[in-house]
């Protein structure tokens, strides 16, 4: 697994990388992904179990499909307008996505945020990113998370592979040294 | 590492290409009305193999496309045509599209045609349909509403 490239979502700000032999960045199949509909029924279908556990409450693929879809459209929504500011403007910043730390004692973060979930947050999708600084977040890739840990299944662990092979690259390239980023995960309020 | 120094790195790192995403998003946020429609039309279509125990293939042999046609209209993307829809509930025996409100449309519409001499008010039957014709009023009928609705 290697990276082929790195693309800007907002500038300076939220970045996703590229692997090779994938058509696209991580951050455009995330949302290419969210929004079909084979790709959805498919998914929730192999994960029938932990999408009706109860985690989410009991809820129907159908509703499921459709919720995934909206929830995929609000964030992405939000996303452009940010990413449409421009870099200019001052208040250019994803103050409305949730990052939080991937593991909870995670002392290699130099400035840790504390966002906490919305209440009425109960959102599924989560996209995974380095911190490189207070306002600057390289994705290397998401999942849709039914259960309550990433080492759960199998989807969201290889999400965690693709983290490391992201810190690598950056640290080759010079982008992050020793303790200057953290493992993030990033999901929206639910708006 | 400073902020200067992360800027200029970045510079020199990302891609000058913008990520697809942009493009891609913006179609999706344009278009959003319809795909929603498109999308409620997949999952019937998916969730309706699944029950009969079929799959896309076996539904592409049947309506005469090719198994990567059916396999772009379950994407929740495809803006279909009458006549598709029309071909897919015939082969997979359900309703994918109805039109809510239509006895309301049908009571305004009477405004314009209940003036129209022998404009069926109800569906006729096809024999009711031959003694229209026979009587050759059909014809004018259809001309008159046509002029009025234009």
């Amino acid at each position: 697994m290697e990276i082929v490239n790195i693309f800007a979502i907002v500038k300076n700000s939220l970045l996703a990388v590229q692997f090779d032999g994938k058509e696209s960045d991580e951050f455009s199949m995330l949302f290419n992904n969210w929004q079909d509909v084979e790709y959805l029924e498919q998914f929730f279908e192999d994960n029938k179990q932990d999408l009706q556990s109860g985690f989410y409450g009991n809820i129907t693929i159908e509703e499921a499909v459709f919720q995934t879809i909206e929830e995929a459209e609000s964030m992405e929504r939000y996303i452009k307008k940010v990413a449409n500011r421009g870099n200019s403007d001052p208040n250019n910043t994803l103050h409305d996505l949730v990052f939080t730390p991937l593991h909870k004692n995670d002392n290699t973060i130099n400035h840790q945020e504390s966002k906490a979930y919305g209440q009425n947050n109960h959102s599924w999708l989560r996209m995974y990113a380095i911190r490189i600084s207070t306002n600057l977040y390289v994705v290397s890739g998401g999942a849709i998370k039914l259960t309550g840990k990433i080492q759960d299944r199998t989807h969201t662990t290889d999400e965690l592979l693709k983290l490391k092979v992201t810190a690598a690259y950056l640290k080759e390239i010079g982008l992050i040294k020793k303790e200057d980023y953290g493992f993030i995960e990033i999901s929206s309020h639910g708006k | 590492m400073e902020n200067k120094e992360i800027l200029a790195k970045l510079e020199q790192i990302v891609s000058k290409e913008p990520s697809k995403w942009h493009e891609e998003s913006q179609y999706r946020i344009e278009n959003k009305q319809w795909l929603k429609r498109s999308q409620a039309v997949a999952l019937k279509i998916l969730r309706t193999l699944r029950e009969q125990g079929s799959n896309q293939k076996e539904l592409a042999l049947k309506i005469g496309v090719s198994a990567q046609q059916v396999n772009k209209w379950v994407k929740g993307t495809e803006n279909f045509t009458f006549e598709t829809i029309a071909k897919l509930e015939h082969a997979l025996q359900v309703n994918l599209m109805s039109i809510t409100g239509f006895e309301n449309l049908s009571k305004s519409s009477n405004k314009i045609i209940q003036n129209v001499p022998y404009y069926p008010q109800t569906a006729p039957k096809v024999s009711e349909y031959a003694a229209v014709v026979n009587a050759g009023n059909l014809k004018v009928v259809y001309n008159k509403y046509d002029n009025k609705a234009a």
